[in-house]
């Protein structure tokens, strides 16, 4: 009777199926054949698979009629490919923003962050070609998309952080915002020829003493007493 | 009664009606029985006895249909046909493929599956069926007549018309009880794959575990109850956010109402109650919980208020104004109703269906016997009991890779001295 060492159950299985610690009989050859298992292998048609797969044809199908359509008028109309892109570029946007969250499932969010921010960032390719704009597109979207990206994923690491205090998450977040905005700053200057951090000072100051406060009560656990005690409703 | 007279379609009981609207794919609303007999199951002889079972209690081959105001079952030509078990049990019902039966009956070795979904009939219901299927299956491979008594009915006896009663509304009076209640806690983990249902079964000596529980002055079920309110304790002791261990961990138990009226009925006739562990107040001890099972058992179960809140239930959908509702309207909002409602007020729900009273002629052919519980909607474990031939079977069913719950309940059955066999459906 072979039992597991951690829970003190018996089990006939190889591992604990509470804790998944290894059970080792010697007297037991290991002999899968032989073994009987409670519940068959197969397994039932799962449905939700079947459902999301329908689902996510059924999207595609939605989708494609719109792209097909001002596909054909604007082939018709101008005999090329032009305003169309438009329409297939907010398309593809709206169905990796909205859609790919419902339809694929990801154990974490950052990878919805990823494909989101990179079909904005092509579809603003896609429009800074059409209007020969890959200076504006280079200079200024693309990296100001990308300094957003990078906040927004920042702070998502920051929330989720849930062994840190909530205060010192609230830091976190007010520095993060307070930093990619500066960097926007100097982003716009730096288009614009000359880089001189203004308005972006004005938002950091605050932000930063915000975090600092933030932090300060987080440590001086009397000082965040005696503003609870005041602030107590 | 003629087979005539038997009707050709049944309203929904005050139960069964929201569980067609509220469930979705990952939500099947299904429970399952099992039993394991000495002998290995011959298919063709079990597909007889299920044909003859559905003679004597018909209405469990109907399928469910939409009317225009509610749902409503209806008897078909088709018949169900016996399928081979799976490794994830409970799975969605209601499919075209299998003829929109509210039951399947599955086998694999030496285990007879009953799976239903909860808009046909309740636990004790589901139990009579295959019990009376399981004596008739004993008759035709042995040849032994086994004596119809306690959940075995007379396979040659004509259909009875309490047996299809709806005795919600028999049993209901005037007294009406509020829903509302404080949330509950929900532990959290990493989805297992959609439609697959992990499986954690601890087999028991019942008269062990009776011992024990009654050396806490408990009975079996109050006493596993505390276990398991202890368990999940535990567990959200250790969840890292303060929001989340402050909220009350509730078990919801619910109530054969046969125990309380004459009701011959195998449909739908139970209820529930919530018992609540608030860990805000401070630390429980084990005795703690015992009694707080146990005094909250014993006034959520004194007659009137187990009436009141039966009837509120009815009240609700004799409301005439909902009553004329259109179906297609009902539909989404009773799904929301379930979704606001539904398991948001407790942590679990924990179903024993208790000793199960059979002939001893019957009895010499189990071995035991599980009860399943399908995956819950939002809550990510539930429970199932059933004792049958001095083997009590604590069967988990989650949602969730992780089970904390489980781990700590049958290791605080180890450490309090009972023998815990332990099996799982996973494959390695």
């Amino acid at each position: 009777m072979p039992y597991c060492v951690h829970c003190g159950v018996e089990t006939d299985e190889k591992s604990c199926p509470l804790c998944s610690t290894p059970i080792i009989d010697p007297n037991i050859e290991d002999n899968d054949d032989e073994r009987r298992f409670p519940y068959p292998e197969a397994i039932d048609e799962l449905y939700q698979k079947v459902d999301m797969k329908y689902a996510r044809r059924l999207a595609l199908i939605v989708l494609a009629v719109p792209v097909l359509v001002v596909l054909a008028v604007n082939l018709i109309s101008t005999g090329s490919i032009s305003w169309s892109l438009y329409v297939i570029g907010a398309l593809i946007c709206l169905y990796t923003w909205f859609l790919v969250p419902v339809f694929y499932r990801f154990k974490r969010p950052y990878a919805y962050l990823f494909i989101g921010f990179t079909s904005l960032l092509l579809y603003l390719y896609v429009i800074a070609r059409m209007n020969n704009g890959v200076g504006w597109y280079l200079g200024l979207a693309l990296p100001i998309i990308l300094v957003c990206f990078i906040m927004v994923q920042l702070i998502l690491l920051a929330v989720r952080r849930l062994e840190w205090q909530p205060l010192e998450r609230a830091a976190a977040v007010a520095s993060l915002i307070a930093i990619s905005l500066i960097a926007i700053d100097w982003i716009c200057d730096a288009f614009t020829g000359e880089v001189f951090l203004n308005w972006s000072i004005y938002a950091l100051l605050p932000l930063m003493a915000l975090a600092g406060v933030f932090l300060l009560l987080e440590r001086k656990k009397e000082l965040k007493e005696e503003i609870r005690k005041r602030l107590f409703f | 009664m003629s087979k005539r007279s038997y009707p050709q379609w049944i309203a929904l009981d005050n139960a069964a009606k929201i569980y067609p609207a509220a469930r979705s794919s990952s939500w099947t609303a299904v429970f399952r029985l099992s039993v394991n007999l000495k002998e290995k199951i011959k298919p063709i002889i079990l597909q007889v006895a299920l044909d003859n079972t559905l003679e004597r209690i018909p209405f469990f081959g109907y399928r469910i249909r939409r009317g225009l105001f509610w749902y409503y079952m209806d008897s078909q030509k088709r018949k169900p046909q016996v399928q081979e078990d799976v490794q994830n049990p409970c799975s969605r019902m209601l499919r075209r493929s299998e003829g929109h039966f509210l039951m399947r009956l599955r086998y694999y070795e030496n285990r007879i599956a009953l799976e239903v979904f909860h808009s046909l009939t309740d636990g004790m219901g589901a139990l009579t069926f295959l019990m009376t299927l399981v004596a008739e299956y004993i008759r035709l491979t042995t040849g032994e007549h086994i004596e119809s008594g306690g959940m075995v009915l007379d396979i040659d006896e004509e259909p009875q018309k309490e047996e299809w009663e709806d005795s919600f509304s028999v049993y209901a009076r005037e007294g009406r009880r509020g829903r509302a209640e404080e949330k509950a806690y929900h532990p959290k983990g990493t989805p297992l794959f959609p439609g697959h249902l992990g499986l954690i079964s601890g087999i028991v000596d019942s008269g062990s575990l009776k011992k024990l529980a009654n050396s806490y002055g408990a009975g079996i079920n109050i006493f596993l109850c505390a276990v398991l309110l202890d368990a999940i304790r535990s567990v959200q002791s250790k969840e890292k956010s303060k929001r989340r261990r402050k909220v009350p961990a509730k078990i919801s138990i619910p109530q054969n109402l046969r125990r309380y009226y004459p009701s011959k009925s195998l449909r739908n006739f139970s209820s529930y109650f919530n018992v609540s562990l608030n860990s805000t107040y401070g630390e429980y001890s084990f005795d703690d919980i015992i009694k707080l099972v146990q005094h909250t058992a014993g006034i959520e179960g004194m007659e009137p208020i187990v009436n009141a809140r039966m009837s509120t239930n009815v009240a609700a959908e004799n409301n005439r104004f909902l009553r004329l509702v259109p179906l297609f309207i009902k539909t989404p909002v009773l799904k929301l109703m379930y979704l606001l409602h539904g398991e948001r007020y407790f942590t679990t729900a924990i179903s024993n269906l208790g000793a199960v009273n059979i002939p001893n002629e019957l009895r010499a052919h189990i071995e035991r016997m599980d009860l399943i519980l399908g995956a819950p909607r939002s809550n990510t474990f539930s429970c199932g009991i059933i004792s049958c031939n001095d083997l009590t079977v604590i069967s988990f069913s989650r949602t969730v890779h992780e089970c904390d719950v489980e781990k700590a309940f049958f290791r605080k059955l180890v450490k309090l001295g009972l023998h815990v066999k332990i099996e799982s459906n996973r494959r390695e």
